[in-house]
């Protein structure tokens, strides 16, 4: 029954991605962006292991999301389209292990604009902030709220040093050196 | 009698998220009573919604809760300028047309004002159901400048310019009040009294209450 639970869980997040169908990201695309942040979620009741981004001017009659990975409140992709995106989701595994572990899931875009907002135009980096979770407990009767609050640390140097070095030791992302190029010539602007 | 039960649940729980009582259309002056005013409107997106810009997916909608999105807006009424929970009642226009509803005059706050971009739900596990949306929602309240012994009132067109992330950028509240009497009086008579009254931005109760 756990197993069934967690590849559940494990297809939400897969289908929340929206990255099912989606095709590897091309090395060669040169329209191609990094973007990065980073999400402080010590007071939240679970990790954070997914980011979702959500294109805002996509012509898909369903939408489109991207899927961002996770390295220690890191998140990052390095083959973000032209358009018009936003955070939309994110979420992670909470709870006691054996008890009641199970997913949770944030909303963070469904009404307008919110502070991660990016237009992307020409390729390049593309730094949608750090933020801090801040737990507002509903009590007995009422659902927990939550906000993000943009934080001033970790600052988009020291997130960049840690996108670099991800990049660096994952090997997935070998490949993808135009935007470990542009992460350095970024990093190296910020000095 | 549990299904049935979970399925009253479930219809209430679409019908605007709560038990909403919603104002229609008046078709004639007749169905305006003595407590209420048929409040004469517009409201229009700058640019305009396309039909492909909403993504309605109610599933199983045997009460037709989708018609309530698409093309409308929703727009809470309270009599004080307050959005609660339980605030229940609303109308519903329609985008981009002059409207006619019955509302009941101490309704006279808009406090909650939304176009809904996308809906639907997906099963997370056998006893949950996650509802994703996203919702274009109109800044602040506004007040319906409602008298005692009004029958017809026009209060504006509501202008909202926009962005890609469903934010509204701008808000304008235009008088248009020729085009909305030739309108008027098309469908209530030649010789229809329609007041003007344009409605006015009011902060809440609650921004008002909040330490400054």
């Amino acid at each position: 029954m756990n197993t069934i639970r967690m590849l559940a869980a494990a297809l939400l997040v897969v289908a929340l991605a929206g990255c099912a169908s989606a095709p590897p990201v091309d090395p060669k695309d040169e329209r191609l962006s990094l973007v990065y942040g980073h999400f402080d979620m010590k007071a939240a009741p679970s990790s954070l292991d997914w980011v979702s981004l959500k294109k805002y001017d996509s012509k898909k009659p369903k939408g489109e999301w991207y899927h961002l990975a996770v390295h220690d409140g890191v998140f990052l992709h390095v083959g973000i389209e032209p358009g018009s995106y936003q955070v939309d989701k994110f979420g992670g595994m909470g709870g006691i292990p054996l008890l009641t572990r199970r997913p949770f899931e944030y909303d963070f875009g469904g009404q307008g604009r919110n502070d991660t907002a990016i237009r992307i135009q020409t390729a390049g980096t593309y730094f949608l902030g750090s933020y801090t979770y801040v737990d507002h407990s509903g009590g007995l009767f009422q659902a927990d709220k939550f906000e993000l609050k943009p934080s001033a640390t970790p600052g988009e140097k020291d997130v960049l040093q840690r996108v670099i070095k991800v990049m660096e030791t994952e090997k997935d992302l070998a490949p993808y050196t135009r935007q470990l190029a542009m992460a350095k010539q970024r990093l190296a602007s910020l000095k | 009698m549990k299904r049935l039960t979970a399925f009253l649940v479930l219809a209430a729980a679409l019908i605007g998220g709560g038990c909403a009582t919603v104002h229609h259309e008046a078709t004639s002056l007749d169905q305006v009573g003595a407590d209420t005013v048929l409040v004469v409107g517009r409201i229009e997106l700058v640019p305009p919604l396309s039909a492909e810009e909403q993504h309605i997916d109610m599933g199983l909608d045997p009460l037709g809760v989708k018609n309530y999105h698409v093309g409308r807006a929703i727009l809470f009424m309270s009599d004080r300028p307050l959005y609660q929970d339980h605030t229940s009642n609303a109308i519903n226009p329609p985008l981009e047309q002059t409207w006619f509803i019955a509302l009941p005059k101490v309704q006279r706050y808009m406090v909650r004002g939304s176009v809904t971009m996308s809906y639907s739900h997906r099963a997370v596990n056998r006893r949950q159901v996650a509802v994703d949306q996203d919702e274009l929602l109109f800044p602040g309240l506004l007040e319906f400048d409602l008298q005692a012994g009004d029958r017809s009132v026009y209060i504006g067109t509501l202008r909202l310019h926009r962005d890609e992330f469903h934010s509204v950028t701008r808000a304008e509240i235009v008088d248009d009040y020729p085009r909305a009497l030739k309108t008027y009086r098309e469908r209530f008579g030649a010789d229809a009294p329609l007041r003007r009254a344009l409605a006015k931005p009011v902060k809440s109760e609650a921004a008002l209450a909040a330490p400054r």
